[in-house]
């Protein structure tokens, strides 16, 4: 797979595993990395400025929740967050559809 | 302090600095401290899972920081997708300023008072600049005081005569015999005088040399022949005795001269003061041995600190 391409859709995934359950900054690496099988190893510390912007642009919130006795920041998706993955996936699903059959047909 | 927690301070440190300068703002910015602290309990996470797994403390936080990323690598990422909400509440419009320093923002007068200590000290700490600095400003002012006592001298200052801003100097020239500063003729005057309603008198100056004789050796004496009104004219008066008026005007009047100031000085006493004045000259010629001591005095002091040795081996 390529990993450029994955880190060009970086939104839509942490969007995505945020929509999997809240979840905090080492939650949502841990869980972006099993998902992706290991293709998208960007620095974890990354991610912070990719989960800020999706907050500043308020498709994420995030508030300080105690998480296995620990203060953690946990973010989850807002309502226009909610919207958001929905339209990702389906510009996603169009997207692959086409490619697919092009692939199919060539 | 263990290995482990001298190097989670160091990043933490590192990437405090470097968001402060990715973000323009105080190193303890709130937003800052939001970031350090999500990053603490992400490394905290890290470790822990590793330590689990049977990594080694010191192991664990290698194999956390490596995973997390160099501080300038994330401080980076902020510059790509831009500044958080949190630390600018008008994220994505261009600013030229820091927004808030230490939380608040700072008052005007505070930030001059800064910029002056920071440029005071720079300075300070680069004599030759200061040197360079100094003598340039010092040029610049020189050059700006002398070229505007000229133009002081020539245009704005007045004259100094009586009504000097309503002197006029009538000249007239002869185009087609090539002079440009023709003499005047006695009728020519009078149709000036008779004739120019906006001037109020007309006087007339023509420069001639004289031989004085009878004091001393002959002498030449650059005198001015004047009409009677000279004097009235210019609003000059006499130091002493009289100046000529109308009276002496005409082919009968008696000759009389009026001497400048500098003449009768010059021709008797050296400023104020009789060849005869033992007292004064004596005086003058003390003080000037005096100063001239005095001068001395600091250049000779000087030479005597120098080590003849020394100063030999610098040679």
């Amino acid at each position: 797979m390529n990993r450029e391409s994955l880190k060009g859709h970086l939104d839509l995934l942490l969007l995505a595993v945020v929509g999997a359950g809240a979840a905090h900054g080492y939650l949502i690496a841990r869980r972006l990395a099993e998902a992706s099988d290991g293709a998208l190893d960007l620095p974890e510390g990354t991610l912070y400025p990719a989960l800020h912007r999706l907050e500043s642009k308020k498709l994420l919130s995030s508030s300080w929740a105690t998480v296995a006795g620990r203060l953690r920041r946990v973010y989850d998706l807002t309502p226009a967050g909610e919207q958001a993955l929905a339209q990702g996936r389906l510009d996603w699903g169009s997207f692959a559809k086409a490619v697919d059959s092009v692939l199919d047909t060539a | 302090m263990s290995t482990s927690s001298r190097k989670l301070r160091s990043f933490h440190l590192a990437l405090r600095k470097e968001l402060a300068a990715q973000f323009r703002v105080d190193p303890d910015h709130p937003g800052i401290e939001r970031i350090l602290e999500e990053t603490e309990a992400h490394l905290e996470d890290t470790i822990a899972e590793l330590v689990e797994g049977g990594a080694t403390d010191e192991a664990a936080t290698t194999t956390a920081l490596s995973r997390f990323g160099t501080a300038s690598r994330v401080a980076r990422a902020y510059g790509a997708l831009g500044v958080p909400s949190f630390i600018d509440p008008h994220a994505g419009v261009p600013r030229s300023r820091p927004l808030l320093t230490r939380g608040r923002k700072m008052s005007t007068l505070t930030q001059w008072f800064s910029d002056v200590r920071i440029a005071v000290r720079g300075l300070l700490k680069s004599p030759a600049y200061l040197l360079a600095f100094v003598l340039t400003l010092g040029l610049g002012i020189g050059a700006n005081t002398a070229i505007f006592s000229v133009i002081h001298g020539i245009w704005l200052r007045p004259l100094p005569y009586r009504d000097g801003d309503r002197l006029v100097y009538l000249r007239h020239s002869a185009s087609l015999s090539g002079v440009d500063n023709a003499l005047f003729s006695v009728p020519e005057i009078d149709d000036y005088r008779r004739e120019s309603p906006s001037l109020e008198g007309v006087a007339e100056f023509s420069a001639m040399p004289f031989t004085m004789l009878g004091a001393g050796e002959p002498t030449i004496v650059r005198a001015g022949i004047v009409t009677g009104n000279y004097f009235d004219v210019m609003g000059l008066g006499a130091r002493a005795g009289r100046v000529i008026s109308k009276r002496e005007d005409g082919a009968s009047a008696p000759a009389v001269a009026v001497l400048t100031y500098d003449y009768w000085h010059r021709s008797g006493m050296l400023y104020d003061v009789a060849p005869t004045d033992v007292a004064t000259l004596g005086l003058v010629a003390l003080t000037l041995i005096l100063v001239a001591l005095l001068a001395s005095a600091v250049p000779l002091w000087r030479a005597s600190e120098i080590d003849p040795v020394q100063a030999l081996r610098e040679e």
